[in-house]
């Protein structure tokens, strides 16, 4: 039974009553669940992280999900990559991971992208969305991401981990630091590959989710200018205060800033 | 004084320790704490932490009492203050 209030027709009963549980949120209700479904997300890669960020986000109701990775499903992946399954070695990822989502929620609109994000498609892909969520393991990505959105002042939820831990900063272009104010040069001593447990990706990437649901509707407290850091090892979770760059090669006013 | 260092990442894989307390003159900055783990802890927390021209490297986020902090500044640490050593990451 649906005991929610209506305001207005743009949710069917099927979706008042499949959401109804969130739309008990009162900071969110059913006004916030509209927005959700009118709003469009990127997710980059559907790996360990970026898999439970699109299930979540499918889950709760986003309008439009665009997925982008490339590369095929292989065994390593299986222990994270929660979109992904045995049937489906050998086969494209990212068909994995929308074949997953509409059989979870064949409501909303999504649209597979076999290719990762680089500095040439970076635009055009965050270009079609509202709201980023960042999920990539190699820096080249997430830097072509930050650039982007910050050219196009969409917000950009900046997710990562490494063996127990887990980091988030939700970026507001103009009003936080971006990724290049954390990070003012290129980190080399990343390495692609790292310890990674599925469970520890799924905190990082739920949390990075209410980030977003936060964002598009419009309610709570955003990690903007502050990084999250938890470490599932001890169960401790740190607020970092960030700052931003006043000579940002992307961000900043000053004539470094190049998407300012 | 003492200060704490926490370490995150593989700063903390490289120094085998979540933190621990060090001792130090009152006129030290966080730059010079790195450059001393640098060397306490040889050639990787060295590879890890600097530049190959021996500088902290500024994709390490170093955090004092919970504020980011550049690595260049020259502002010095107090008794009891806790800096957190976290180099990048990027795993997804």
């Amino acid at each position: 039974m649906i005991v929610v209030k209506r305001i207005g027709m743009a949710l069917t009963e099927e979706k008042l009553a499949t959401y109804e549980w969130q739309i008990w949120e009162k900071d969110f209700g059913e006004e916030g669940q509209k927005k959700l479904k009118e709003a469009s997300a990127l997710v980059s890669r559907v790996g360990g992280l970026g898999s439970p960020v699109a299930y979540a986000l499918a889950a709760a109701g986003i309008g439009k999900l665009v997925l982008a990775h490339g590369g095929e499903v292989k065994y390593s992946d299986l222990n994270r990559q929660i979109l992904m399954t045995h049937d489906w070695l050998g086969k494209p990822r990212v068909e994995s991971a929308v074949r997953r989502l509409k059989e979870l929620n064949p409501r909303i609109d999504i649209e597979g992208i076999p290719e990762n994000v680089t500095e040439k498609n970076a635009f055009s892909l965050v270009e079609r969305v509202d709201i980023v969520f960042d999920c990539a393991p190699l820096f080249q990505e997430r830097f072509a991401l930050n650039r982007a959105c910050v050219r196009l002042r969409k917000p950009l939820i900046d997710a990562a981990m490494y063996s127990m831990e887990g980091r988030l900063t939700t970026i507001l272009p103009g009003k936080t630091p971006c990724l290049a104010c954390i990070y003012p040069e290129f980190p080399e001593t990343w390495k692609r590959e790292f310890p990674v447990f599925g469970a520890v990706s799924g905190i990082v990437a739920n949390l990075a989710v209410c980030e977003g649901i936060k964002v598009l509707a419009g309610f709570g407290t955003l990690l903007a200018g502050t990084m999250l850091q938890y470490d599932a090892r001890n169960m401790e979770f740190r607020k970092l205060k960030l700052k931003r760059n006043k000579n940002c090669s992307i961000c900043s006013d000053s004539p470094n800033g190049i998407c300012a | 004084m003492r200060i704490r260092i926490a370490y995150y990442g593989q700063a903390r894989l490289l120094s085998g320790k979540e933190e621990e307390f060090l001792e130090v003159t009152p006129d030290v900055s966080a730059a010079d704490v790195i450059l001393r783990l640098a060397e306490k802890y040889g050639d990787k927390m060295s590879w890890l932490l600097l530049t190959e021209e021996g500088t902290p490297r500024r994709s390490v986020i170093l955090a004092v009492n919970d504020e980011t902090v550049d690595p260049d500044s020259s502002d010095v640490l107090s008794e009891n203050d806790v800096l957190a050593v976290l180099p990048a990451v990027s795993g997804g």
